[in-house]
């Protein structure tokens, strides 16, 4: 009997990983297809507009270009300037604006959230339930007073507005797990060792868990490069391309030369599209579950 | 009292000094260094914000004073002003009202898409569907696109001049001028957007979580001969409640963001207002800060209970699972 039974247990496990065809998944299959396709669709028809003349644009935005205008990708480089400035100080403010909120952010994430995860003191319960109170209870519509306390503090259209990327008390819960699964083995004998709480800090935990903040940091980078909202809010002065892009449509209404605004649009897509294609499978891995191996 | 005050003392010892003698000396100073920064951004951009949010409400500007300071006078105006606006039989298209209306028509018609294709598609996933591969990488592709070149795109394929429109005049002679400019369609337009983009949003985290189901559990549930219908409701869901659970909070606490990038879109022109978009007129651009305050309050104290009975009721569907 025994013998029997084995081998078919193991072909129907085995027959649940093999990818069967079932009705559901042949709709779904359908719908996946077609949902992705209007996806690159639209940036396939953005392209091909891209490299077309203006007017030729206007009169008829279904054709294929007449003539293939590449030059459509340098014009946007002087075309393209928002209140005054020009597309390099756009991109200049775009990138401290996407690398260094991140790195506040995991920095002072990955400070508390240690604290957190491997030390004992008084009030560690306190901290606690400040952070499941935070995660429970939405708050809404203080944006008011967050804007009139930025004028305040001086952060409003200054740099300084950085200072929001300081991870508060309730951001850093994903930290706290990735920090938690690493064992003390590595501390404890870093101390025996002779050194201190900031040097096993840094020179031994930190480590350990780059891979997830590595990952974590390109999310971020990819998220704060496609912030539009906060320059536009709180930074008139140091508008980074995303918004510009917004302003310059806003500030060009008739004169609109959208092949060449498709053209800068999708030199802008490009970033975060090389990203996920260089880290793809840390973001995977990260997303999916499984973690990630440093 | 001497040796009450060295049995305290010795509790506190064992429960907090897990270091070697000459690392203690350091710890405490080392915590209080470490947590400083996120404790003070809680206390400033928290707290404070949160409490003085909750002072605005209950005031009023008044005027300037000799030094050209602010003067503020406690009042409730703003309150009796929120209930005449939500009793105003008429209907303005730039009040909290009109904003209130579109930001749930958005919730409930983008959420009976979003939400069960969400389920279908880690659904499918899970049980591996061809093209499994290939279909994680592009789902991706919507979270990491910028969203002012997605919209300008999709703007220029609803607009007067833009795609949709010129198909419209090859088949029909007729061009498609409704889709952002008429009271009426404009919403569904951002609906549309909102769907494209969010198409099954959260199915990562629910493709993670089934997973994570024990194969062994699926597997003797299928030698029982149960179907797939059943293996849903009465197994995977159960099992990554926890996850279903998190999820569905989430949309709740997270219902003021349901609006869609109205200023890229619209401009919140054609009654397509929403309450994140009114927030932004009303702060940003007008600079009124007194009323949002009390807005935002009444907001909290409807969606706190809201929030806190919904968990409450989630929790009690299915008793946590564990595996």
């Amino acid at each position: 009997m025994q013998t029997n039974l084995a081998p078919r247990f193991k072909k129907i496990k085995s027959g649940s990983v093999e990818k069967k065809w079932t009705p559901l998944k042949i709709v779904m299959f359908i719908v996946l297809v077609l949902y992705i396709s209007t996806l690159l669709g639209a940036i396939v028809w953005a392209f091909l507009t891209s490299l077309k003349g203006r007017v030729e644009y206007i009169r008829d935005a279904i054709a294929l270009p007449k003539d293939w205008k590449f030059s459509n990708y340098i014009q946007a480089f002087t075309e393209l300037q928002a209140g005054g400035k020009s597309v390099w100080v756009m991109l200049l403010n775009s990138v401290w604006l996407s690398m260094l909120p991140p790195t506040i952010n995991l920095l002072t994430a990955a400070m508390a959230s240690y604290i957190m995860a491997k030390y004992k003191f008084p009030g560690r319960d306190v901290i606690w339930g400040i952070m499941i109170v935070m995660m429970t209870l939405p708050v809404m519509g203080n944006s008011a007073a967050v804007y009139k306390l930025y004028f305040k503090l001086g952060m409003y259209n200054t740099p300084l507005i950085l200072l929001r990327n300081i991870t508060g008390l309730g951001g850093s819960m994903f930290l706290i797990a990735a920090f938690k699964g690493q064992s003390k083995t590595y501390m404890e004998a870093a101390f025996i060792e002779g050194a201190g709480h900031f040097r096993v800090f840094w020179q031994i935990m930190m480590p350990q868990i780059i891979g997830v903040l590595s990952a974590l940091w390109v999310m971020a980078f990819i998220s704060a490069w496609n912030d539009y909202m906060t320059p536009l809010m709180y930074l008139p002065s140091f508008t980074p391309i995303t918004t510009g892009l917004y302003i310059y449509q806003k500030e060009s209404e008739v004169l609109l030369n959208i092949p060449v605004l498709f053209a800068g649009s999708l030199m802008v897509l490009l970033v975060p599209v090389a990203l996920f294609a260089i880290f793809n499978d840390k973001f995977m891995q990260l997303s999916y579950g499984g973690g990630i191996k440093s | 009292m001497e040796s009450n005050l060295r049995t305290t003392k010795k509790r506190f010892m064992d429960r907090y000094d897990d270091f070697p003698k000459p690392l203690r000396r350091h710890k405490y100073l080392f915590i209080v260094l470490m947590l400083s920064l996120s404790i003070i951004s809680w206390a400033v951009f928290y707290v404070y914000v949160n409490f003085s949010s909750f002072a605005m409400a209950f005031q009023k500007f008044v005027g300037y004073g000799e030094n050209n300071e602010e003067i503020y006078v406690w009042s409730l105006d703003n309150f009796r002003r929120f209930w005449q606006e939500m009793t105003y039989k008429g209907y303005a298209v730039k009040q909290f009202k009109a904003a209130l209306k579109n930001t749930l028509f958005l919730f409930v018609a983008g959420n009976i898409v979003v939400m069960p294709m969400a389920f279908l598609v880690s659904y499918v996933l899970y049980k591996k569907i061809h093209g499994e591969k290939v279909f994680k990488v592009l789902l991706y592709l919507p979270s990491i696109l910028s969203t002012v070149v997605m919209v300008t795109i999709f703007k220029n394929i609803v607009e007067v001049h833009g795609l949709i429109s010129s198909i419209s005049q090859k088949l029909t002679g007729k061009a498609v001028t409704v889709l952002l400019h008429d009271d009426h369609w404009a919403k569904w337009t951002v609906w549309a957007y909102n769907t494209w983009v969010g198409f099954c949003g959260g199915y990562i985290l629910l493709t993670a979580a089934m997973s994570r189901i024990p194969e062994e559990i699926v597997e003797s549930a299928k030698l029982d001969g149960i179907g797939a219908w059943t293996e849903f409701w009465k197994i995977i869901i159960p099992m990554i409640w926890p996850t279903v659970h998190i999820l569905l909070l989430q949309k709740i606490t997270g219902f003021l963001a349901a609006d869609g990038p109205i200023l890229l879109l619209t401009g919140g022109g054609a009654d397509t207002y929403t309450i994140g978009y009114w927030y932004y007129d009303q702060v940003i651009v007008s600079h009124s800060f007194e009323y949002p305050s009390a807005v935002g309050l009444i907001l909290t104290a409807f969606l706190a209970p809201i929030a806190i009975i919904a968990r409450k009721l989630l929790d009690k569907v299915y008793a946590d699972v564990e595996f």
